[in-house]
């Protein structure tokens, strides 16, 4: 166990060495921010207060958080994996005496921790200070804690999905531009899910990806949510999160014989 | 004379060579370009999405929006075309291998902007052609021939500004050694160039008509073709903009080549 804390550790540590980038992309995601505000109160203009069932402030909620969780999810595992791949260094993390899985996961959790601290936080001051929106209890603040953790560990297995195909195809840059459009999209990361039209939001609902940021975000903005719906929620992602995790057993398992390092 | 026609040969000499490179990866050509039309085909769905449940976007309309979207697209291409090995800078800057081009008789940002020429950016193109084409037929838009040399002039601004906003969002880095964070900054902006700006309030409006002109990336020069009439006198500014931004932008390159120090090795 100890030796994981040390992963996150470290990777926690070298990523804060970059100050001056942690800057533009704090602001890059405010200006992200304020630009959705003004799109979407020009979108609810002339319309009578709420739209497919929400309100200006809970969409604007909605997407801004999003924005943030993304931000918070983008741990660049993918691009590490491939990197690592075309560099020959995963050797090293092949050789170590941990699950390689866990190792990854465990570099992802420390740059959650740096991307909390750097884009997370100042979003959520802007939103909560700022724009005051007054949609967020405390009751549903704690209540979205878990759901967020899961959301992690389901946006990590599909990193890790994208990663071990570099095992396959060295090069990623394409199907990780595709894998970032792809959820979201469909997660209801640009676009809340509610505004779908009836066909796309069932053919969503089977998908993976609206366990990441729907489900916490729906949580998170919805005032009396009863313990039943919560419950179904927990499931989806529950399952969601444990089919992805052994599919990467099975996918791992295939794909390392495929790992070929030249000298070292 | 022969000086004006060396460099347009150089640069098909050196394009080749890249492409012939390039091809070798045919499946990440192929794989990448899905990756591209998704990336640029996002904002066509967003924008058919949010229409199910509105009919206007502060006065404008589906294809409206659709068109300035096409416009931005076609106006991005370029700087990804032509100026994509932007993106490579901080890293040859950190590795110290900047340095060759100092060595060589020739433009320096020439030099260095040919070395790269992205294929991928032909989806883009495809795309934004496609888009375009479909708008203009659905808003009954008719094309003469000096609408269309208006066309191509203002895309030849619009795209001069994009080019110059990243070179110089990416020219921080001869002094600073890392810029990749200020490229993706600037470049999402050209992602909100899409959008009309009478969304905003009176204070971004002006920020984005004058300090961060993206206003003049897709919006005004879109007014030109959508509204003829409400066109104010800022949109004749673009082709301005354009060039005074692509020479401070060449000003600040060079301000940057000329202090930079090398890493020594």
């Amino acid at each position: 166990m100890k030796k994981y804390l040390m992963i996150i550790r470290n990777s926690f540590m070298s990523s804060i060495i970059y100050r001056f980038h942690f800057f533009y992309t704090s602001l890059s995601n405010v200006f992200y921010i304020i630009m959705i505000y003004f799109l979407w109160r020009a979108i609810y203009k002339g319309s009578g207060g709420s739209i497919n069932g929400m309100t200006f402030n809970q969409t604007f909620i909605y997407l801004a958080l999003a924005i943030s969780i993304f931000c918070l999810f983008k741990t660049w595992t993918d691009w590490g994996m491939s990197y690592e791949i075309i560099n020959g260094i995963i050797v090293i993390n092949l050789i170590k005496p941990m699950d390689f899985q866990l190792l990854e996961m465990c570099n992802a959790i420390g740059f959650v921790f740096y991307n909390f601290i750097t884009v997370t936080l100042p979003a959520l001051f802007i939103i909560i200070f700022i724009f005051q929106p007054g949609v967020i209890t405390v009751r549903s603040l704690i209540l979205s804690l878990l759901p967020i953790v899961l959301a992690f560990f389901i946006s990590f297995n599909i990193d890790y999905i994208i990663g071990l195909t570099s095992f396959y195809t060295e090069s990623i840059w394409g199907i990780s531009i595709a894998k970032d459009t792809i959820v979201l999209l469909l997660s209801g990361a640009l676009i809340p899910i509610n505004f779908f039209p009836e066909i796309l939001r069932k053919i969503v609902g089977f998908l993976p990806f609206q366990a990441i940021y729907h489900i916490p975000l729906t949580i998170l903005i919805s005032k009396d949510m009863s313990i039943y719906e919560y419950l179904k929620f927990l499931g989806i992602q529950l399952s969601w999160a444990i089919a992805l995790f052994a599919l990467n057993r099975f996918y791992y398992s295939r794909a390392i014989k495929v790992v070929t390092v030249n000298g070292g | 004379m022969k000086r004006f026609l060396y460099y347009p040969r150089l640069y098909t000499l050196i394009v080749s060579q890249y492409i012939k490179a390039r091809m070798q990866y045919r499946a990440d050509f192929f794989i990448s370009s899905i990756g591209i039309l998704l990336e640029s085909g996002a904002g066509f769905f967003s924008l058919w999405v949010i229409f199910h449940s509105i009919s206007k976007l502060v006065g404008w309309s589906y294809n409206e929006l659709i068109f300035i979207y096409a416009f931005s697209l076609l106006a991005i291409t370029p700087s990804q075309l032509f100026f994509d090995n932007i993106w490579h800078l901080s890293s040859h800057i950190r590795q110290g291998t900047f340095i060759k081009y100092y060595f060589r008789p020739l433009n320096m940002m020439f030099y260095y902007m040919s070395e790269v020429f992205d294929i991928k950016g032909f989806t883009k193109l495809a795309l934004g052609i496609a888009a375009f084409i479909y708008a203009s037929f659905k808003l009954g838009i008719t094309w003469t021939f000096p609408k269309f040399i208006l066309l191509l002039t203002l895309l030849f601004s619009s795209s001069s500004i994009m080019i110059s906003l990243m070179i110089m969002a990416a020219s921080t880095c001869f002094w600073t050694g890392e810029a990749s964070s200020v490229l993706i900054f600037v470049f999402k902006f050209g992602e909100y160039s899409r959008y009309p700006l009478t969304i905003f309030n009176s204070f971004f409006k002006l920020l984005f008509t004058y300090i961060i002109p993206i206003g003049f990336v897709a919006f005004y020069p879109s007014k030109f073709f959508l509204r003829p009439m409400e066109t104010n006198i800022l949109a004749y500014l673009s082709p301005v903009a354009g060039i005074l931004l692509f020479v401070l932008a060449y000003l600040v390159w060079k301000k940057g080549v000329n202090s930079w120090t090398g890493t020594g090795s």
